[in-house]
């Protein structure tokens, strides 16, 4: 069976507004049974307090509703450090450190600043806690078109060869069309949702597109060179499709500050 | 409002899996009563919706780059399993009381109520945005239920909930053993603590700061741990529980109040109360037009008493001679004489 989608990459560019809503990085280990010791963290705290300043401690309970009424289905703790401009987080958990750029509300600037974050954050973390292996990894960008349109005209944004029935007379009436896909790809898997959908904050009317590439792979090399080429690959691709999902006019749009 | 019907289908719900049907959609609500007020808890804190892998039909675990925070509803065999995430000054509250079998329930929004009955199955487990109603879980759900009071942020995460009429929690969701709604005049200082956080929906760091004291402190105030506060505290405790408690008499939504920007330096009433300025926060509390006025009785000599006078322990004495009140300490609040007390502080 083939890999795919054979999409050929593309030069960068950074858009002025983007419709990125949501950016996550991900890679999940063996549980780590002290991370969730409070008094384990200091040194790697103070080893990223630089970078990540402020920091909070949440709890994470499971809750098992069954025949026999509630029952406590697992408890742990989580640890959110973030940047003082409170535009990225890192999220520790026993099992996994996530990267998430702060949006919508903020804004994201590049995928090289979460690299350089994540780089210097998965430092501190491989010598504070020597994981034994990665047995996940996931690169993730969710973007959101938000705009009222009648489902057929969603081609002047969107890649047609998306739009299926949308693009055709049975698009009379559609409130909600969505489709997930996943392509099996040489070094993980990419996830990819998209469809109309009301979404966000203000529940707003668009075009979904829902990027997430993750291999479940399970590999000893913890180092901080294979995780972040590996998020380099993903990212190239994510970026390849994501441009070949939309129309030039969208993309004129994405580069208008003042539109 | 979801009716009877609507909450009976989905307390079903591992019937109509015939499948293991894994996560269900994000954008979930959960709502506990603790006290007399409601926490709700969004899955989404950041406000935007990201679909959980797994959101789809699927068989076998979630997997993908998921929000470890994110908050999943998973259908397994021997019933549903619900996980959360909170920061921990809102875990706390909300988690022993979610074991306590304290859930009101758990609502899942959808902007659209027809998404459920159009889709059917594909649309109760395989919905790209939530299920819209009501899972009544743990405490029975009255066939009129009605959704208890929103924290008004996280109405943007829950637009069909927005506008739904609220009333007090404890009006038909309160179990019996729960706290009644006044304290007597021999209240601990357990219960005075615990009232005043129930009212006001500070958390213990933040009552904490009210009185100057660490977190730890007040959190041990309110489990009885610790029972004697020096004087001036003690005092304190009892002029906030006579003040919020008047204001929630008057229907105010106190939690909210607190936070809102007055006219006094454009700071919160719990601004002023952090500096230790609780004579602005009784202006405040004097000048806010309320719907009802304050309640009042009359005292056995025919006298009218305000509602604080059903804290005798902390209310003015009438013999108090108000010209020899020593001047306000440099927190502004007032020193009153009294008896030593061995403080446990």
């Amino acid at each position: 069976m083939p890999y795919g989608p054979n999409i050929p990459a593309v030069d960068r560019e950074v858009f002025a507004k983007p419709p990125l809503k949501a950016m996550l990085g991900q890679v999940r280990f063996p549980a780590i049974l002290k991370i969730a010791d409070l008094g384990s963290l200091g040194g790697f705290q103070d080893a990223i307090r630089e970078d990540w300043p402020q920091f909070a401690q949440e709890q994470q309970l499971g809750i098992l509703v069954g025949p026999q009424g509630l029952q406590e289905a697992g408890a742990t703790r989580a640890f959110r450090f973030t940047a003082a401009d409170g535009m990225w987080s890192a999220l520790l958990t026993p099992d996994a450190l996530t990267l998430e750029a702060g949006l919508p509300a903020g804004r994201y600037t590049s995928y090289e600043e979460f690299s350089d974050r994540f780089n210097r954050v998965w430092a501190a973390f491989l010598e504070h806690f020597r994981p034994a292996a990665v047995v996940q990894q996931g690169l993730r960008y969710v973007d959101h078109i938000e705009r009222e349109l009648p489902p057929a005209e969603w081609a002047t944004l969107v890649n047609p060869e998306l739009l299926g029935p949308l693009a055709t007379s049975l698009s009379d009436g559609v409130v909600q069309a969505i489709s997930d896909l996943r392509f099996q790809r040489e070094d993980g898997v990419l996830a990819f949702k998209h469809g109309l959908v009301p979404a966000g904050p203000e529940n707003k009317f668009g075009y979904l597109l829902d990027f997430d590439y993750f291999t479940q792979e399970q590999t000893e090399d913890t180092s901080t060179e294979v995780i972040m080429t590996r998020f380099d690959r993903y990212h190239e691709v994510i970026y390849a499709f994501f441009r070949w999902c939309v129309t030039d006019q969208a993309l004129k749009e994405f580069r208008d500050a003042n539109g | 409002m979801p009716t009877a019907e609507a909450i009976e289908q989905y307390l079903d719900v591992p019937s109509h899996a015939g499948a293991r049907a894994e996560n269900v959609a994000p954008r979930k609500l959960l709502m506990t009563s603790v006290g007399g007020s409601t926490i709700v808890r969004s899955s989404n804190p950041k406000g935007y919706l990201i679909p959980d892998v797994g959101s789809f039909v699927s068989p076998g675990a979630p997997d993908g780059t998921v929000r470890p925070d994110a908050t999943s509803i998973v259908i397994a065999e021997t019933g549903i399993v619900i996980r959360i995430s909170a920061p921990e000054e809102i875990a706390e509250q909300i988690f022993p009381a979610l074991l306590r079998n304290g859930l009101g329930f758990v609502a899942m929004t959808h902007p659209s109520r027809d998404h459920i009955t159009s889709l059917g199955l594909a649309g109760l487990y395989g919905s790209y945005g939530a299920l819209g109603g009501v899972i009544g879980v743990g405490a029975p759900v009255a066939p009129a239920a009605e959704v208890s009071g929103l924290i008004v942020e996280l109405l943007e995460d829950a637009p069909t909930l927005a506008g739904v009429r609220t009333f007090e929690v404890d009006r038909g969701l309160e179990s019996p053993t729960s706290a009644p709604r006044t304290i007597g005049a021999d209240a601990s200082i357990a219960e005075i603590a615990t009232r005043i956080a129930e009212i006001t929906g500070l958390n213990d760091g933040e009552l904490a700061r009210v009185f100057k004291v660490a977190r730890e402190t007040f959190q041990r105030w309110r489990t009885g741990e610790l029972t004697n506060p020096n004087v001036a505290n003690r005092r304190r405790l009892g002029l906030l529980l006579r003040m919020v408690d008047d204001l929630a008499g008057r229907e105010v939504r106190v939690d909210q109040w607190l936070r809102n920007v007055s006219d006094i330096e454009s700071l919160t009433p719990y601004d002023l109360l952090e500096r230790g300025r609780l004579d602005d926060v009784e202006y405040l509390a004097a000048h806010l037009p309320t719907g009802s006025p304050p309640r009042s009785a009359t005292a056995l000599d025919g006298s009218p008493v305000t509602r604080a006078d059903a804290h005798p322990a902390f209310a003015p004495r009438r013999d108090e001679p108000l010209a020899d009140l020593p001047p306000a300490d440099e927190e502004g609040w007032e020193e009153v004489e009294a008896e030593a007390i061995d403080d446990d502080e």
